[in-house]
């Protein structure tokens, strides 16, 4: 397995080892519940990057290339602009600030959620079918 | 160090052609994660600047006993706002900023992984940080729980939609540092130039790695804590009243699960910065690198079974358990200092202001680190639980610690985000302002704390020692104020007055110092090859390069 999946892998070990431990020791739901939890993210997440390191293998995992030798690949299309994620986290401000001061304000929130991810989907679009 | 006798490899550094303007709409719009890098530690720059002031007028109130400069609702309103200002507002996101201009340079990735998702990531910050202060404008004033915000204070305890504001702000920051991990952990383990494999990605962005796996495991339940904390105030919920069958020890479980491990969040970062800026003015490659990154990983883990040594007063949680994980936490960060340490042995150290910032840092986070080893022992937690020992403890960490490695790590890396030098002269009045100042502010704490002083109290009676001590803790804090103005004018000064740096004015060893100061706009015309963790060094050097010791 790779690095990664192994960080993940030991975390989850230790998160299950402890919370077994603390529950044997104090009979306490509330931790033991979060231990096991982390352990269940971490087993989640383990599987996962299992899965895609079967799938791909990295360039950045083979330690003789270089980066001259991947000079033509391309790793990827990187969005320079976007007003979307500004105005999506306005929309949540407004929103939330609603639960305290009224449903007005959490409708107001709601429908700029709404427009920022309407948004930043359509941006997500190629180019020719915009 | 300055700029002439760096180790530029092109000659005499010039100062870089002049950057188009951005404007208001391109830092609003933009998704460059250096833009954003600098927007964080501006934001972060701004909120400190808040916290500090409110740091000063707590400092004057308790100067003198028995003449409380204000009252006792305006006083929990501003440990309150400056607790919570400095712990997620400035230490914490001040990593996760230098992380988003750093990280991807030093792994050799043109961008983060999810460009758009990290604009989200700062504008939910920085509006979960107004919100959460906005409360200072409503009628029935800010949040006055405390930075820990205990129920039933923080529910029945407190009607003021204050508090509801800062649970609203604080669900904000929380969704923002969770997406701000996802970029992390995917950028370093996807985007990684060719050959850069994990084992020789700088410590940095290893620490970085750990701190984006605990905020994964940590924040969560922070949430989930904000939103039931809502639910009882807004909605008639009664999760935290033991009254209807609800536990308020159940929110101090949910709470610390969340508290201590994002002291590791605001710690580990800061390890790693002073990871790269020590082995750099050492001549040495870093003491230990595989043993400093399993030392994090067990820190992490640790970190996150040691939550309810903070409720050894409860009465309620297995004491043995969490003193015994605590304690064990000195091991691995007894480790990293034997790596610190062993990466200076013999080095050829020189002390630009970085390296002072960061032994400053070993110096403080020490005593940090042994009185927290203190407060691992019921015994002692029980007798000091609540007073100005904790209070003294805490800065150490945090404000020795995590502070100084911060202005360590500004000094370092402002020449490759800007271009321009800091002035050096400048930089050691502030260091030594600071120091005396930060250790003059909080090292009678301990005394104070020992002698029973509680923190939290808005003013007190002249005890035997306590008025001297709360004076020179005052004088030093005004010390340490000075040392912050001489900062931000040094900036200001060097901004106006360029020095140029080029390209490499320190000889640094990882990948950032290969491309230009600052950065094209997608970081890198030609990536060097990568056989070890100092690439850049290797570059220099290559009858050493593939790890072999340097000179």
């Amino acid at each position: 397995m790779s690095t990664t999946a192994n960080v993940f892998l030991g975390a989850a070990a230790f998160a299950l080892i402890i919370g077994a431990i603390y529950w044997f020791l104090s009979y306490e739901a509330a931790g033991t519940m979060m231990l096991l939890t982390m352990a269940v993210g971490l087993l989640i997440a383990t599987g996962y990057v299992a899965a895609a390191r079967r799938r791909t293998r990295l360039p950045a995992d083979v330690a003789g290339l270089s980066p001259a030798d991947e000079g033509s690949e391309s790793v990827g299309v990187f969005a320079s602009q976007s007003a979307w994620p500004a105005l999506l986290a306005l929309g949540c401000a407004v929103g939330l600030t609603g639960l305290i001061y009224g449903w007005w304000l959490a409708l107001l929130g709601a429908l700029g959620i709404t427009a920022a991810l309407v948004g930043l989907m359509r941006e997500d679009r190629p180019a020719r079918s915009r | 160090m300055n700029a002439a006798n760096g180790a530029s490899a092109a000659g005499a550094p010039a100062l870089p052609p002049p950057a188009p303007r951005l404007g208001l709409l391109g830092w609003l719009t933009t998704t460059n994660h250096k833009q954003i890098g600098i927007l964080y530690m501006a934001t972060t720059l701004g909120f400190f600047a808040l916290s500090g002031l409110m740091a000063l007028v707590i400092r004057a109130d308790l100067a003198v006993p028995n003449h409380p400069l204000v009252g006792r609702q305006e006083y929990a309103e501003l440990f309150t706002l400056h607790g919570t200002a400095m712990i997620f507002l400035v230490i914490a996101p001040f990593g996760l900023g230098m992380a988003n201009y750093i990280l991807p340079l030093q792994v050799g990735a043109p961008d983060m992984a999810y460009p758009r998702l990290n604009a989200l990531s700062y504008w939910l910050f920085l509006l979960g940080g107004l919100v959460v202060m906005s409360g200072l404008l409503t009628r029935d004033g800010a949040a006055a729980a405390g930075w820990f915000a205990y129920a039933p204070l923080s529910t029945t305890g407190s009607p003021g939609t204050g508090m509801d504001l800062w649970c609203v702000g604080l669900l904000m920051t929380s969704a923002s540092s969770i997406m701000t991990a996802i970029n992390l952990i995917a950028t370093t383990v996807l985007y990684r130039a060719p050959g850069m494999t994990m084992w020789r990605i700088p410590v940095f962005c290893w620490d970085m790695v750990v701190t984006s796996l605990i905020i994964l495991m940590a924040f969560p339940p922070l949430a989930a804590t904000l939103s039931l904390i809502l639910i009882d105030r807004r909605l008639g919920g009664h999760v935290f009243d033991p009254t209807h069958g609800g536990s308020a020890v159940v929110y101090q479980h949910l709470f610390w699960f969340f508290g201590h491990p994002e002291v590791y969040v605001m710690v580990l970062p800061f390890f790693g910065m002073i990871t790269e800026i020590i082995p750099v003015f050492s001549r040495k490659p870093v003491f230990g690198y595989t043993g400093f990154v399993l030392s994090t990983l067990a820190i992490a883990g640790l970190s996150m079974s040691v939550w309810a040594h903070h409720m050894f007063v409860t009465g309620a949680v297995d004491d043995p358990f969490f003193s015994a994980m605590s304690l064990l936490i000195a091991v691995p960060t007894g480790i990293k200092y034997v790596n610190w340490i062993g990466t200076m042995w013999r080095g050829a150290i020189v002390f630009p202001t970085a390296m002072l910032f960061a032994v400053g840092f070993l110096l403080n986070f020490l005593l940090g680190g042994v009185t927290g080893v203190m407060l691992a022992a019921p015994p002692i937690d029980f007798w000091t639980n609540n007073t100005y020992f904790v209070v003294a403890h805490m800065h150490y960490v945090l404000g020795g610690g995590s502070m100084f490695a911060a202005v360590a790590a500004v000094y370092y890396w402002f020449p490759k985000i800007t271009g321009v030098m800091l002035r050096e002269t400048w930089g050691r009045l502030q260091f030594w302002l600071m120091f005396v100042g930060f250790n003059a502010t909080f090292w009678p704490m301990h005394l104070l704390g020992l002698w029973g002083m509680q923190r939290r109290i808005v003013t007190y009676p002249p005890l035997p020692g306590w008025q001297a001590l709360n004076l020179v803790a005052t004088a030093g804090a005004a010390l340490l104020g000075v040392g912050v103005i001489v900062f931000l004018a040094n900036i200001w000064v060097s901004l106006r007055r360029p020095v140029p740096a080029g390209a490499d004015p320190w000889g640094g060893f990882t990948l950032e110092w290969t491309t230009t100061s600052p950065p094209p706009e997608f970081n890198y015309e030609a990536i060097p090859p990568i056989r070890s963790e100092r690439p850049a060094f290797d570059m220099r050097h290559p009858e050493f390069a593939g790890g072999a010791d340097g000179p």
